[in-house]
């Protein structure tokens, strides 16, 4: 099924692209149980060919979630477990001198796979740090002055612990902006728990591709497509403004923060199977999106005050249109 | 707090609102009399403490609030405050709502200036209706919504201020009343204060402590402060309180008196001779005026006085040292020293510009003596009698020539009614002046036909002549003696002025004395007698003010003998005239008695005006109560057709979304302004049953469709969508209790504040 020349997704298209994505999330789900959420959120960040930040306790399933994700499209996918003394170029390669051929030749880091999981991004260096985000950003790693591209699908998950500090490196808020969304497990209900507790074994085990690289290429362009009436991006604007106007807040939401969720909204809507995006799609993905790209002001965070709580604040502050507002 | 707690604490404070209010219609009580007082103000607290709850409970605007208290004393305020004039007793009449909408302002004057006990008449109830809602309503409001809760007590303090205010001076009731309200206001706080502190000590992890101990152990120490000060009250206290009735003067109302010109014959029948008092300074020609009497009711002339709609009838009020006359005349001082004269009406010359009383009782006289400046005429309250005497400085107006009068035309002056006015002089004043060619010129050929008449105080040696001037004598003026009129100042005066009346002139009679001539001259009195009894009219004319007409013939015009004789055989009934009441009444015109020869209406001709009344009184009530109704609903139906007719295809979808958020919330379910569709049917979902969810889920989503597909729906698309938003309507209605459901069909609220779509 091809797209790319089209302007805007068909009906039939955004049928076919629901069908896939539901595919995604429920073969995701067979290792992530009662999270069914969480997977959607996923399975939208790598088709909006972003990345995904978790950040949750020990023990909640990140991990397993990154690898599921990875193993549920048939690309290549690496890990990499930071630790301090973790070095940039253990993340992106390195270059060698061959004795045989004279040459000096570039061996890439686990960085170059389709789904890349840097499991506790926050106990690498800062500098560590950097070179992971710099490719995230321009999707290629640049060694001795060559630029060597990553391909594509490219997506990282990364993890962070929350709790334990000693030792960690916290992200930059700037950095954090990177991730196009952030989100979190948190604990099984009980059902899950107890199906988790019966099996016994690792859940990864049981996932394999249903989706291929060109497929999910497929599909980000396809979504890419997706309709937004005006009204829809005023309320996105508008969603931007608030964090602005807002007292507690320091610095809002850029406008990175404004694509990345337009571009999330058009592939949570094509993943319902509709060819247009609706205010619930902004208001949905706000959170995961946004939250993360806050910067709260010091006295109000020692107050107490969660980003969270501010989004609330603010997707209740802003009236979503009920028109699309074209002219 | 739970849903359950508040409404708890709520009844509690409309328990204690209802107390403390009911102490207030104790304290009404004495100024009332007792009986229905109870009914308006308890009704009014009670409407009030509703509207307060309800407010409270649906977070309504101030502007809300006030609107809700005027709509509920209109409707109610008939039942309340005027069930007299109410149809049934319940429904609001016109009457009713012009005394309810008047009585906000004119009431609470109305009560200070009544003897107590007022009684229920008219719309004094209006004074504690009033009060007792408005009290209600803030007291609950400042309980429920402010941030002072402890100051709700507030309201009903100054609702018993108000009742004590405009209430008696003795009230055996007030030492308990005014304790009972303290103690309630007094519990009803600590009890307030007690849950605030418990609510704290909850919400801080500490162990609550009885509430109830501290309101019971609180209440303890009242009841005995209450016993005590019970006790020493009646030590301590005056037995008169000062009331705002006792500094408001009430307006001096003449007609409390026998109409003054009854007396007319009296005086040339009994005080013939007598010298009633005596003028000096009078200038010649100038008569003295007793009354004068712009009022006619069928039976007597009346002087008119604070007569609604009336105002160039004057007043009666107390004067200072000055009055500020600046009529122009000539100017002249006179003193009246009274010798047999005894009456409250006191003897004038002209236009008085300052009045003193002299003799020993000076300080009475003047303390009593009032004063209409736009009639120039005083009263005294205390009747004058020998050996009073007074001065005055005053002004005789300048009377026009008759060339004057033929050019000019009648004023245009608000007086009191003068009716009936019996058709026999109305046809001969219309027949007279259907010549005339100005207002003047009818005046005067008024007076000149009168003047042909003949001239009897109908003594013993006189020709017959009726005494009074009722609507009966009048027309007998006219019929007696074969059409020749016989009879004295009182009856020509009375007639010329109901005459001058039917050809629309503003007329009235003057009441006094004509001394056969006066003298300026220093120490001379002359005296006057009540063989000098008169009576005359004044008549407005535009620019000239009032001018002066005599109608009574010459005294030497007596009817020859011969003539009087056979005509006064016929009818010996009018040799014994009826008294004329002491305090005489307006009779309304329905029950006046037939004039001779006035026709019955024939029996079988429908009677319009009585029609045009009943179906008055059955409408206007009706409008009251149905119109407001058909208003919303029409109004709700023509949006519905404006919304699912107008403009395109995505508004008019669009339209059917908003149509069914706001019959939702005629319904009692409020959509979010700052929610999506889906949440809002979700929302809605919660409260009329999940089982409409995928319904309201499914046109929200069908409405988001249209909105942000970009795809222009068709009209069959838009039918259907219509079809399923009424569809998810009747559901939504069935899942409520019938009576919400007609409550939903005519409540406005979806019209006040309905749904828009931006």
């Amino acid at each position: 099924m091809s797209s790319t020349e089209q302007e805007t997704i068909t009906t039939e298209q955004a049928g076919w692209f629901a069908e896939a994505f539901a595919a995604l999330v429920a073969n995701v789900g067979q290792a992530i149980l009662g999270k069914d959420h969480v997977l959607r959120l996923a399975g939208t960040c790598l088709l909006a060919e972003g990345h995904l930040l978790l950040e949750d306790f020990p023990g909640t399933g990140k991990t397993t979630l990154a690898r599921a994700l990875a193993q549920s499209v048939q690309g290549t996918h690496s890990r990499i477990q930071f630790t301090p003394d973790l070095l940039p170029s253990d993340v992106t390669g390195v270059t060698i001198f061959d004795q045989q051929s004279q040459r000096f030749e570039f061996h890439r880091g686990p960085i170059f796979a389709s789904i890349v999981l840097a499991d506790e991004i926050n106990r690498a260096s800062p500098k560590t740090q950097s070179a992971l985000l710099e490719v995230m950003e321009e999707a290629s790693v640049t060694v001795d002055g060559v630029s060597h591209p990553v391909g594509r699908p490219f997506m990282v998950i990364a993890t962070q612990n929350p709790i334990e500090q000693a030792g960690t490196y916290r992200l930059p808020e700037a950095q954090l902006d990177r991730f196009l969304m952030k989100t979190s497990l948190g604990h099984p209900d009980q059902d899950s728990a107890m199906q988790l507790l019966a099996t016994g074994r690792p859940r990864t085990t049981v996932v394999s591709p249903v989706l291929g690289t060109d497929a999910v290429v497929q599909m980000s362009q396809l979504a890419a497509t997706v309709t937004v009436q005006p009204s829809v991006l005023e309320y996105v604007t508008e969603i931007a403004e608030e964090t602005r106007r807002t007292a507690d807040v320091r610095l809002g939401v850029s406008m990175r923060g404004c694509l990345a969720l337009v571009r999330s909204a058009r592939v949570w809507a094509a993943a319902q199977g509709r060819t247009f995006v609706v205010p619930d799609d902004v208001k949905t993905l706000a959170r995961p999106c946004l939250t993360h790209r806050l910067i709260l002001d010091p006295e109000s965070e020692f107050d107490g005050i969660t980003a969270d709580e501010v989004m609330s604040r603010v997707l209740q502050a802003v009236t979503p249109p009920q028109l699309s507002g074209a002219a | 707090m739970s849903s359950r707690q508040q409404l708890v604490r709520l009844a509690v404070d409309s328990a204690a609102v209802l107390a403390l209010l009911a102490t207030v219609c104790v304290s009404f009580t004495g100024l009332y009399g007792g009986g229905w007082v109870w009914v308006a103000g308890m009704g009014g607290a009670t409407l009030g403490v509703l509207i307060g709850a309800l407010a409270a409970w649906r977070g309504w605007p101030a502007w809300m609030v006030a609107v809700a208290v005027a709509a509920a004393y209109l409707l109610t305020g008939s039942a309340l405050a005027m069930p007299q004039w109410s149809r049934w007793g319940v429904l609001p009449t016109a009457q009713s709502l012009s005394g309810l909408v008047f009585g906000t302002v004119q009431a609470w004057k109305r009560v200070l200036t009544i003897d107590a006990p007022i009684g229920a008449t008219d719309n004094l109830l209006v004074l504690p209706l009033l009060t007792c809602l408005v009290a209600g309503v803030l007291a609950i409001t400042i309980a429920a919504r402010s941030p002072r809760p402890g100051l709700a007590w507030l309201p009903p303090a100054v609702a018993l201020v108000v009742s004590i205010a405009f209430g008696v001076q003795t009230a055996p009731l007030a030492v308990p009343t005014g304790l009972a309200f303290v103690v309630v206001a007094l519990v009803w706080t600590a009890y307030r204060r007690a849950q605030q502190r418990h609510a704290l000590l909850s919400s801080t992890g500490l162990i609550g402590s009885g509430a109830l101990r501290t309101v019971l152990s609180g209440a303890g120490v009242l009841v005995i402060a209450a016993l005590v000060a019970g006790l020493l009250t009646p030590v301590l206290v005056p037995d008169l309180r000062q009331v705002l009735r006792d500094r408001v003067e009430p307006p001096l109302d003449v007609r409390q008196w026998p109409s003054p010109l009854q007396e007319f014959r009296s005086n040339v029948k009994d005080r013939r001779t007598d010298v009633l008092f005596t003028v000096s300074g009078l200038p010649d020609g100038a008569a003295v005026r007793l009354a004068t009497l712009d009022a006619y009711d069928g039976i007597t002339a009346n002087p008119s006085s604070s007569v609604a709609g009336a105002p160039d009838g004057g007043r009666y009020t107390r004067i200072g040292t000055r009055i500020p006359e600046t009529t122009p005349g000539t100017s002249f001082d006179y003193r009246v020293r009274i010798v047999a004269y005894d009456d409250r009406w006191v003897p004038t010359v002209g236009l008085a510009r300052s009045v003193t009383m002299d003799g020993p009782r000076a300080g009475e006289l003047t303390q009593g003596f009032h004063y209409n400046r736009a009639t120039g005429t005083g009263v005294s309250l205390d009747r004058l009698r020998d050996g009073d005497s007074y001065r005055v400085s005053a002004v005789l107006a300048r009377q026009p020539d008759r060339s004057e009068l033929r050019t000019a035309n009648g004023g245009a002056l608000q007086l009191p009614r003068a009716e009936p006015i019996p058709e026999e002089l109305a046809a001969l004043a219309r027949d007279w002046t259907s010549g005339a060619g100005s207002d003047g010129e009818a005046a005067i050929m008024l007076e000149e036909q009168l003047r042909r008449g003949y001239y009897s105080h109908g003594l013993a040696n006189d020709v017959p002549s009726l005494s009074g001037h009722s609507a009966y004598r009048m027309a007998r003026l006219a019929l007696d003696h074969d059409g020749r009129m016989v009879g004295d100042e009182e009856q020509y005066a009375v007639a010329m002025a109901l005459m001058a009346r039917e050809v629309g002139l503003a007329s009235r009679v003057v009441y006094g004395f004509r001394p056969a001539q006066g003298s300026t001259e220093p120490g001379v009195e002359v005296p006057v007698t009540g063989d000098e009894v008169s009576a005359w009219v004044e008549i407005n004319f535009e620019g000239l003010g009032w001018v002066e007409f005599t109608p009574t013939p010459d005294k030497s015009r007596a009817l020859p003998e011969d003539t009087t004789r056979t005509e006064s055989k016929p009818r010996p009934q009018v040799e014994n005239p009826p008294p004329p009441p002491d305090r005489p009444e307006p009779l309304p015109p329905d029950n006046t008695e037939p004039l001779p020869g006035e026709e019955d209406p024939e029996p079988d001709q429908l009677d319009w005006a009585a029609i045009l009344r009943v179906v008055a009184m059955v409408a206007v009530p009706l409008a009251v109560v149905a119109g407001p109704i058909l208003a919303v609903v029409g109004l709700k139906r023509r949006r519905r057709r404006r919304r699912a007719g107008r403009g395109s295809g995505l508004d008019r979808i669009a339209g059917g979304w908003a149509e069914l958020l706001d019959r939702s919330r005629d319904l009692g379910v409020r959509a979010q302004v700052r929610a999506t569709r889906t949440e809002n049917a979700a929302l809605l979902a919660e409260s009329v049953g999940e089982d409409q969810l995928d319904g309201l889920r499914g046109l929200a989503q069908r409405a988001d469709w249209a909105a942000f597909s970009g795809v222009v729906p068709g009209e069959e698309t838009i039918e259907q969508y219509w079809h399923d938003v009424r569809d998810s309507s009747a559901a939504a209605a069935r899942t409520v209790p019938w009576w919400r459901r007609w409550w939903a069909v005519i409540s406005p609220w979806s019209l006040i504040r309905p749904w828009r779509v931006s």
